[in-house]
């Protein structure tokens, strides 16, 4: 790791090496909630649709709304109050006991009618136990982890819908009653609790966020539900969750409309249903493990929240159109209703939750978690809720057939896309400001310091320094008076002292004009210097730490010194790396993430790396990224260092590649030494090396 | 280390001494909160402006009342530290002593005294005007160390 990376950086490598572990404690709490919906929707479908039939599923509908409106309103008050893992207990046990209860109804008077409350427990489960794994995410993840690895913690709920299918049938072929499944899913809500206690205690320090009684007279903390909704990007989240919610029921209202008017025949829907399901989690699962990280990495927010609408509503179309074309009974509109229907689950896991969990991100931390209750406990139940009514209206009052309900499905789609626009550019807009509402600026503090210290009596005060520290300040007095010409800074930015080219950016970004079309050129210049600097000096940090690992004695000391002196080069480099982005883009932007990134941990260096990354051209922050993200590893760094300059093609391309970094320790202080290639540039670093080099202690590993 | 390039002559072993004693001097106040924000280089370039000093055992480095014109940071040794004569604390390398009399002017408060021979670096008052003018991250470890010391005091009151 490395160590010196910033404030707190100790901690963000112990962040960064439990990220499996991480993953596969969140996981295994979404597979136990896949195996505890999967168990309970087997047994009380089947029982309520052979006794009371699908017509009087709205009232499941209307009845889930009402419940998960009240429990949401709860769980968002409870998540104000206490621990995410200490809510878990009363809400997992309530479950359990409800679960049991209906198997002891169940298995001693068989009564029917406890097949309701299971089918209105069906969906709540799933979506408080999202909302109670999201919270924990939220707080273990940064918004580039949410990104890279919610993914794979949401496949465990599909691979759980699969198991419980498979035990499920196994079961029932066996005993030849379902209600035994509800003791599985009792049991899977208790494992639920037990995984989530187990991950507070194993990830204390990351789970530990205190939640505090709101403060209504603190602005910024939303005291109410109300209020909440009242913030822009939680009221566009909500309208987003209920638009997406809408979507999936009217899709799966489709499916099931064409399966029952395609196979009239009891048994072969029963078989058509199973087939399909298996698919469906099937693709999910390989969807959400292969590919879903990777798309939201790749390309963010703005398509991980627009691709699910887009993909069902051309499928959608292009099944009103099979159907116009042949028949809406045809083998080929159903396919492409199950198409839409397979993609809308599998981008709504491995997008739709990723992106909207990495939504909450930017909202602030006093509300996240109540405004993610909010959301996801309340979106659900309420659309299906709405969807139950609209479909009612729809087809007993409008009369509309399979066209009809496909047309206004594609509707809700295109509305959905809008929603999902808006979000996208609230999302934005709250990232941006969560950056600018700073009450501190470094660039200001650092200027303010310059101004305020009282000068020796003759203006200047002697130099008893041996920094560039008086050169830095003669030309910024200069910038300040005018005295100094674009052409002189952009000449100082190629200074052999790399500070002092740095500040001559820095004055460049905040005197030239931004549209000035040879500052592109002074930054791609400074950027190819400093890739060369910045891949030395990691390799040299990463031969020391493996020597670190090994040298006991003196000799450490004056590795860690080395270390220590390479890490402030590196840190350097940072903050070019920012004056080059602020050359050609928002200087307001990048003097804001400044702060965050300069001295922010690990979860504050991400997000200000995600709101750049909106609104940044993307090949220019690829380069700056491995100089800008230090609370990765050093491995982690020059990986990122070594793709960021090859996905870089059309800078690659003029460039020659970054040469290798020294074999070994002798070799990368032999270079310090010699500096051959004029890329360490320092006398402070040459002397460590020597005195590091002359040192028997020194052995290796 | 062997294909490393090689120093041999006598002026050289002068050299290396030279270096081997900058290296060791940063790397000791580096450990210390008042010195901590700042960059290795800087500390190399403090360590080059100020002057060593060798006190024996129950030598004063500075006395209280007296005007105090530079500060000192410990290099080896240890220092008691007492006001009006009762000992309030214990320093040893890294910290650093008189730095208040820079910060705020006005008369030495406290009286520091070597525990056994110890070595300093007297660091002259120009030289922490320079770096609080160009390094005013220096002010997290000013703060950092007067902290520290604050809460020394408070438990050693209570």
């Amino acid at each position: 790791m490395n160590g010196s990376a910033g404030p707190g950086s100790v901690n963000q490598g112990r962040r960064l090496a439990r990220i499996d572990e991480r993953v596969l404690f969140l996981g295994s709490q979404t597979f136990l909630m896949g195996m505890l919906a999967g168990f309970i929707v087997i047994p009380a479908s089947g029982l309520f649709l052979a006794r009371y039939g699908s017509e009087n599923l709205p009232w499941i509908y209307g009845a889930i709304a009402m419940v998960a409106l009240a429990g949401t309103s709860a769980l968002a008050r409870a998540v104000r109050y206490h621990h995410i893992a200490t809510i878990a207990v009363p809400v997992l046990l309530g479950m359990a006991a409800i679960i049991f209860f209906a198997w002891v109804e169940l298995a001693t008077a068989g009564h029917p009618w406890v097949s309701a409350p299971l089918l209105v427990l069906f969906p709540i489960s799933y979506q408080t136990g999202f909302v109670l794994i999201g919270c924990q995410a939220g707080l273990v993840f940064d918004v580039g982890e949410m990104k890279a690895h919610f993914s794979h913690v949401v496949a465990g709920f599909p691979l759980g819908f699969i198991v419980s299918g498979v035990v499920g049938s196994v079961v029932i072929g066996s005993s030849g009653r379902a209600e035994f499944l509800l003791l599985f899913s009792s049991a899977s809500t208790l494992g639920m609790l037990a995984v989530i206690r187990i991950t507070k205690r194993r990830f204390n320090a990351l789970l530990s966020h205190q939640p505090s009684l709101p403060d209504t007279t603190q602005p910024g903390i939303a005291s109410s539900v109300k209020a909440l909704l009242r913030m822009p990007l939680v009221a566009g989240l909500l309208m987003y969750q209920l638009l997406s919610q809408v979507g999936t029921q009217l899709v799966d209202f489709l499916v099931y409309d064409r399966a029952a008017f395609r196979y009239a025949d009891g048994d072969r829907l029963s078989h058509f249903v199973s087939d399909f399901t298996s698919v469906l989690n099937a693709v999910d699962l390989i969807f959400l493990v292969v590919v879903a990280g990777f798309l939201l990495r790749r390309f963010g927010m703005r398509v991980g929240v627009v691709l699910n609408p887009i993909v069902v509503s051309l499928f959608v179309i292009a099944a009103l159109l099979s159907g116009a074309l042949t028949s809406t009974a045809s083998l080929t509109t159903l396919m492409l209703i199950c198409a839409a229907r397979v993609s809308d689950i599998s981008l709504t896991d491995g997008a739709t939750r990723g992106s909207l969990n990495t939504a909450f991100q930017a909202v602030g931390t006093n509300d996240r978690m109540a405004a993610q209750a909010v959301i996801e406990g309340a979106g659900m139940p309420l659309a299906i809720g709405l969807t139950g009514i609209t479909i009612l209206v729809l087809q007993r009052v409008a009369h509309l057939g399979f066209t009809g309900m496909a047309l206004f499905t594609a509707g809700v789609c295109v509305g959905w896309i809008f929603t999902g626009q808006l979000v996208f550019r609230r999302y934005r807009g709250a990232l941006r400001s969560s950056l600018s509402d700073r009450l501190l600026n470094p660039g200001d503090l650092s200027e303010r310091g310059h101004s305020a210290t009282p000068s020796a009596p003759n203006g200047d005060p002697p130099e008893m320094l041996e920094t560039p520290a008086r050169t830095i300040r003669a030309l910024r007095a200069r910038a300040r008076n005018g005295q100094v010409s674009t052409e002189e800074l952009i000449d100082t930015t190629t200074n052999w002292n790399r500070e002092v080219g740095l500040r001559a950016c820095e004055l460049l970004a905040t005197h030239a004009d931004v549209h000035d079309h040879r500052l592109l050129a002074v930054g791609q210049a400074m950027a190819q210097g400093d890739r060369e600097a910045a891949s030395k000096f990691l390799h040299a940090i990463s031969l020391i730490e493996e020597h670190e690992r090994h040298a006991e004695g003196p000799g450490s000391t004056q590795l860690v010194l080395l270390r220590k002196s390479i890490d402030d080069e590196l840190r350097l480099l940072q903050q070019r790396a920012l004056a080059i982005l602020a050359l050609t883009n928002d200087r307001k932007l990048v003097a804001d993430s400044a702060r965050p990134l300069r001295w922010g941990n690990s979860r504050e260096q991400a997000l200000a790396l995600e709101t750049l990354s909106l609104h940044l051209p993307r090949s220019e922050l690829t380069i700056a990224t491995p100089m800008l993200h230090t609370s990765l590893s050093t491995a982690q760094r020059i990986v990122q260092l070594d793709a960021a300059w090859s996905s870089a093609d059309h800078v690659a391309a003029r460039h020659p590649p970054i040469p290798a970094g020294a074999p070994n320790l002798d070799a990368a202080l032999s270079d310090i030494i010699v500096d051959r290639d004029r890329v360490w540039r320092s006398d402070w670093l040459r002397v460590c090396a020597q005195v590091v080099s002359r040192n028997d202690a020194l052995a290796e590993p | 280390m062997s294909n490393l390039p090689s120093r041999t002559t006598g002026e050289d072993h002068a050299t290396n001494t030279t270096e081997s004693l900058l290296v060791e001097r940063v790397a000791i106040l580096s450990q210390g909160d008042f010195f901590s924000s700042l960059p290795m280089h800087v500390l190399a370039a403090v360590v080059k402006a100020s002057h060593y000093v060798a006190l024996g055992s129950g030598d004063i480095v500075m006395s209280e009342g007296e005007h105090g014109d530079c500060m000192f940071a410990i290099l080896a040794g240890s220092v008691e530290i007492t006001v009006e004569g009762k000992a309030i604390r214990h320093c040893s390398s890294g910290d650093v002593l008189g730095d208040l009399g820079l910060l705020v002017p006005g008369l030495r408060s406290a009286t520091a005294v070597c525990a056994v021979a110890s070595g300093f670096l007297r660091i002259d008052a120009p030289v922490l005007d320079e770096l609080l003018l160009d390094y005013p991250e220096i002010g997290s470890g000013i703060i950092a160390s007067l902290v520290r010391r604050l809460r020394v005091a408070g438990d050693t009151n209570a």
